[in-house]
């Protein structure tokens, strides 16, 4: 199947005008012939329940799948910070061009130029729907809207609800949700997770889920279906994701022949809350938003084991402020990240086993009185005493960066749609918009976008376009397609609970998830990359004599719904780690040991921009977004490019100085 | 540090359950309490036992997934914390723990610890938003909110929907978490137009779902992670006295 | 430990609702847990109001015979509007304690299985034994009227001056020396009383239950405002301190008063 051909079906025109022009273009469905297009929305964070309220509003009959308990608790939820709008309510100069540019460049040129435009253009929207449905956002005492600034931006654009942003904007989606489905229009399903995409004519026509209380696999039909089941950080097996985020429907997707786009740009997190243990089950962030007043710091000499206060300030290291005197401590994610990485590398990081730098709000309690403070950030505060036993008050804070953000994902074209006709992909499970790196505040605003202004009309033009599709047209559901499907799915189950033996799929999780961290994680090298590819296959050899699921298929069981997902972590590691090792770059949240600038090379660049150790990008080979497709098992997946072509900004070197 | 555990064990619906004791070997006070469970479901596994089924989610106490009643009070009684939230340092060498699920009429058990919240979600379907379509919204500075009232809106509309609230209640009562969203959008000029509809179909969706009656007791309040007032209670019943007595039309 | 074995409810809630009931708006409000739990408070705070007066009215023991009989002459004279308002608190009575057992038994079907380590953190002891409190102080009801209104015989006998046996109804104020003056038939609700008074067991009964009485007051009159929606950071300390000055006269006034008669401060007068 190489004759794949990647069309991004960007439309042509200035670049402003591209998105008008395309929803002039695209083609209409007739209200009344709407509710005869049957769409199933698979994940309920804020992209996919944003999407299944807006289609349903508009007419269409939606089905919505979610493993959680409820559509309210999907992961997009625990996003603390905020949500970028170019609204320029503050006067500071911000304007759609402006979120525009610095998401394409905190993207390290490695996204689509038009899609970029878009989700700022809409982000003005976002803000007015959100407003409307309820989303208490943060006030001024005049009763306008608040905002802040946040890392990778000089302005301050990031609409809030405390530190409960994600959180507020989910419940707003899913009470659209909710109001379709008190009025017949959406059907959820709660504890159902996907397995399988079925795909019958070249088209995505339904998807086979796995009911996780009663163990029944079924099958369900529709027109189109809409993957919005997020990213796949959990690949580290620690990160700040739920326990059960995971890539099983995007790598199953993937696995029946969707393209999956630059796997290896993953964001780590830089005010995380260090490990402590080998118990961890997971990562828990503080917001971005800390490093507004707080100090990035670690003690000059190595190994030095003074309390931080007792450290006096001539021998600390505000080495963000040292490295970007602009950006100073909200520099973007992946710099902050790595740089914390380099110095615990070099033997002067804190805590017990030296991973971890200091935030200090020293400084700033003295500046605007601990009073300021705590109406600022209590919640976070608290939430690192809870967890570590510090008061945060009294001594810096310390942090360490961890997986948080996956920016590869399924490839989707302008109109968010993959490869298969009829898959749709939103949210973080696609590929589109943050480029190597997202800024702080951005998912949230491209979840919304995605699921509440883009694709309700891109769905309409794929309905009516002439293809067989709406009612009558289905495929039934014991279509040989289903059944084959349903039968892969069920066997698999079946061999899972057939392994006897003696390692949990947590602990294999632990094992694999430490490994890519080691070697896949923060920086990548060749030699690291190529010992990870090899260790890879035995895993997923191994785990099938490896592991132990006890319980039935049958019914609800916590492990064999971990084995499954465990499973196709291990397989797509592979693809990741493929990804990081065929791109001869330094980009973003991807950097490669062998591709940074050596200390010649920023002396000899006269306007001081480059710094050593900096990443190093290569725009003349790799300026283009790495899809890859699935060949069969065992088989090297081959690799399509689509090159990135930039008309309006021009790539240059990514400088926080 | 060692602990003694009695937990429900439940297999499904259907089955009746009962209490059953595990030791907890080896358990480092950084350790959080689920991974606490972790450790004995890991270790149940490798004995070739079924593991503890749990509700988890975010681990962070924001999703509201975490469902378990500690000691005889939901999420354990720390201040402002939900279960995933407890520190094993809160707890010493030797402690015997209870671990059981919500009980609350409304919220059958699916298995072991994990309950069926559905009711919750009906609750809102039946008016717990703001009727707007997408699109068309005017400007989000279109009418200003004054900053106390968006921060009362707030306080309320920081419910997590974990159910705590029905679950301590001695009535088996859902009224916290419906007046937490009444009063999220009772408070905001956008949520007028529907808010004597809404309270009034919120509350008649809450009792069909066989949830007791609000005897103000405050237990609600006190568990709950979000320390979510009951002062909304009074804002409900306030809400809902004056949709009853209003013109037929102007409440529905 | 012991090893509880409970089967738990397998009742599956209803998957959809019908949109409101037609029903009648007031008839809703009733069926309603909100709606019901209104009429509770205000018939609770018209309870609370009579059983205030109550006592203020009975304080009037301490200004002696003359003055106690004439208010209770006074309040017999009101004849008709006496059975209005006695209808009313009975009415009240009746649909205070119906609808409150109603919900009772909604709550204890809303919460079919108690936890095994069954423990509270803020609910008070008097919140959560109301209709416990509430069917005590309906037997103390019942056994104050038939002490006093109705005089059932074992309680509310007495022995007169010529050593016969006499029911505290039949008791004759002595104001009026010659038996034929008209005014001579006054009721001697004084002595009534005095002589209801005298015996320890009955003091300890009437104590106990104003005990009681106080404990649902504390919680009722306090929750009877927040059932109406009356709750406000910058009031409730006030709201608080009424309750619990509801609480503590109602209680130490009709205390106060059988307790003086047993210690003897009062009705020295009568033999």
């Amino acid at each position: 199947m190489s004759e794949i051909k990647l069309d991004s079906k960007v439309p042509s025109g200035p670049l402003a005008e591209k998105w008008d022009r395309h929803r002039f273009e695209m083609k209409l469905v007739n209200p009344a012939n709407k509710r005869k297009y049957h769409v199933l929305v698979v994940g309920t964070g804020l992209a996919g329940a944003s999407a299944a309220a807006t289609l349903a509003e508009l007419g269409y009959t939606v089905e919505t799948f979610c493993y959680q308990d409820s559509p309210r608790r999907a992961h997009s939820i625990a996003a603390q910070g905020g949500i970028n709008a170019a609204k320029n309510y503050q006067n500071d100069g911000d304007s759609i061009y402006r979120l525009f540019y610095d998401t394409i460049k905190g993207g390290d040129f490695r996204a689509r130029e038009a899609n970029v435009y878009r989700l700022a253009q809409i982000s003005v929207n976002i803000i007015d729907q959100c407003v409307a449905q309820g989303v208490p956002f943060a006030r001024e005492y005049g009763g306008q809207l608040a905002n802040r600034s946040f890392g990778g931006a000089q302005v301050s654009r990031t609409f809030y609800c405390r530190g409960q942003t994600g959180q507020q904007l989910l419940l707003g989606a899913y009470q659209a949700m909710c109001r379709q489905i008190e009025l017949g229009k959406i059907k959820p399903h709660t504890r159902t997770e996907l397995l399988d995409i079925v795909i019958i004519d070249g088209q995505a026509r339904g998807i086979v889920c796995r009911n996780l209380v009663s163990g029944e696999i079924r099958s369900y039909v529709g027109d189109a279906v809409v993957l919005a089941t997020g990213g796949y950080s959990n690949v580290f097996f620690l990160s700040t994701n739920a326990i059960p985020c995971n890539v099983t429907a995007t790598f199953r997707a993937y696995k029946r022949g969707a393209l999956f786009a630059n796997p290896c740009f993953t964001q780590i997190h830089p005010t995380c809350i260090p490990v402590s243990g080998d118990h961890q089950s997971k990562l828990t962030l503080m917001s971005e938003s800390l490093r507004n007043d707080g100090r990035v710091w670690v003690p000059k000499k190595k190994g030095d084991t003074r309390h931080p206060n007792s450290i006096p300030e001539d021998e600390r290291d505000y080495f963000l402020e040292r490295k970007y005197p602009s950006f100073g401590n909200l520099a973007p994610r992946d710099i902050s990240s790595r740089s914390a990485k380099e110095v615990c590398d070099e033997g002067r990081g804190v805590g017990p086993g030296g991973r971890g730098v200091y935030l200090d709000f020293a400084d700033a309690i003295r500046r605007d009185g601990k009073a300021k403070i705590r109406e600022r950030y209590e919640n976070l505060f608290e939430m690192y005493e809870r967890i570590t036993g510090e008061n945060a008050y009294e001594q810096p804070m310390r942090i360490y960066p961890a997986p948080h953000y996956t920016m590869g994902g399924l490839w989707v074209d302008y109109n968010l749609m993959s490869n298969i006709p009829g898959l749709f992909v939103l949210g973080e499970a696609n590929f589109s918009d943050h480029g190597a790196n997202r800024l702080g505040a951005s998912a949230l605003m491209q979840g919304l976008a995605d699921g509440n202004f883009i694709l309700p009309y891109t769905i309409g033009d794929y309905f009516a376009s002439g293809k067989k599709l709406g009612q009558g047209n289905r495929p039934p559901l014991d279509h040989p397609e289903f059944r084959r499907v349903e039968a892969e799915v069920t066997d698999r189950i079946k061999r899972l609970i057939a392994c006897k033996g003696k390692r949990t799929p947590t602990e294999i999780h632990r094992e694999v998830g430490r490994m890519m961290w080691d070697y896949c994680g923060m920086s990548r090298s060749e030699a690291g990359l190529k010992h990870v590819l090899q260790k890879l296959p035995e895993y997923r050899e191994s785990f099938w004599r490896d592991v132990h699921v006890p319980g039935t298929g049958e019914e609800l069981n916590i492990s064999l719904e971990r084995a499954g997902r465990v499973l196709d972590f291990i397989e797509f590691a592979e693809l990741m780690a493929l990804d990081a090792l065929t791109r001869n770059e330094s980009c973003g949240g991807h950097f490669r040991e062998e591709y940074q600038f050596t200390e010649e090379e920023a002396k000899a660049d006269p306007t001081g921009k480059t710094i050593k150790g900096e990443a190093k990008r290569d725009d003349e080979n790799y300026c283009h977004v790495a899809a890859w497709e699935y060949r069969g098992p065992g088989e090297t997946p081959v690799l399509h490019k689509e090159p990135l072509v930039f008309t309006e900004v021009k790539p240059t070197l990514r400088s926080y100085k | 540090m060692n602990l003694k555990l009695h937990v429900w064990r439940q297999k499904n619906a259907n089955s009746p359950g009962r209490m059953v004791t595990y030791e907890a070997k080896n358990i480092s006070p950084d350790m959080s309490f689920l991974e606490m469970l972790d450790v004995v479901n890991e270790d149940l596994i490798h004995r070739g036992e079924e593991p503890i089924a749990f509700d988890h989610d975010c681990r962070e106490g924001i999703c509201g997934t975490c469902s378990l009643v500690i000691n005889g009070i939901p999420h354990g009684g720390f201040r402002a914390t939900t279960a995933c939230q407890i520190h094993m340092r809160k707890f010493k060498d030797g402690d015997e723990i209870y671990i059981e699920p919500w009980r609350v009429g409304p919220f059958p058990i699916v298995r072991d610890l994990m309950v069926d919240r559905s009711a919750f979600d009906r609750i809102i379907q039946a008016g717990g938003y703001i009727s707007e379509n997408t699109g068309g919204a005017p400007d989000g500075n279109a009418i200003p909110i004054p900053k106390e009232k968006q921060e009362t809106a707030m306080d309320a509309a920081a419910c997590i929907g974990c159910g705590a609230c029905a679950a301590a209640c001695k009535n088996g009562s859902a009224m916290l978490f419906v007046a937490a969203k009444v009063s999220h959008l009772a408070n905001l000029p956008q949520g007028q137009p529907e808010r004597f509809r809404r309270v009034l179909r919120m509350v008649e969706r809450h009792d069909l779902e066989g949830f007791g009656s609000c005897t103000n007791q405050s237990e609600c309040e006190a568990v709950c992670p979000k320390e979510i007032s009951v002062k909304f209670i009074a804002q409900l019943n306030r809400d809902y006295l004056r949709a009853s007595l209003m013109s037929a039309r102007d409440a529905e | 430990m012991a090893s509880a074995t409970v089967s738990s409810s397998t009742a599956s809630p209803p998957r959809s609702a019908p949109a409101m009931s037609a029903k009648p708006w007031y008839v809703r409000v009733l069926q309603s847990t909100v709606g019901a739990k209104f009429i509770v408070a205000l018939t609770g705070l018209a309870l609370t109001t009579f059983v205030i007066f109550h006592m203020l009215g009975n304080l009037q023991i301490y200004l002696g015979r003359d003055a106690y009989n004439s208010y209770a002459q006074a309040l017999h004279k009101l004849g008709p509007l006496l059975w209005v308002a006695r209808g009313g608190l009975l009415i009240c009575v009746v649909v205070h304690l119906g609808l409150a057992l109603k919900l009772k038994r909604r709550n204890l079907d809303a919460r079919p299985q108690r936890y095994v380590a069954e423990r509270t953190k803020r609910a008070s002891l008097p919140s959560r034994t109301m209709v416990l409190t509430g069917l005590a102080i309906l037997a103390f009801i019942i056994l104050h009227l038939a002490h006093f209104t109705f005089g059932l015989a074992p309680i509310a006998t007495t022995v007169d001056d010529k050593g016969m046996l006499v029911n505290y109804r039949d008791l004759v104020d002595p104001k009026w020396k010659d038996p034929l003056d008209p005014r001579a038939t006054r009721h001697d609700t004084y002595r009534m009383f005095i002589e209801g008074f005298r015996d320890p067991v009955m003091v300890g009964v009437y104590v106990v239950c104003q005990l009681l009485l106080g404990m649902h007051l504390i919680h009722g009159v306090r929750s009877a405002l927040q059932s109406l929606g009356i709750n406000s950071p910058k009031w409730n300390r006030l709201l608080d301190g009424l309750a619990v000055g509801v609480t503590l006269a109602v209680v130490g006034g009709n205390v106060m008063m059988p307790v003086s008669v047993l210690a003897g401060f009062i009705g020295t007068d009568v033999p």
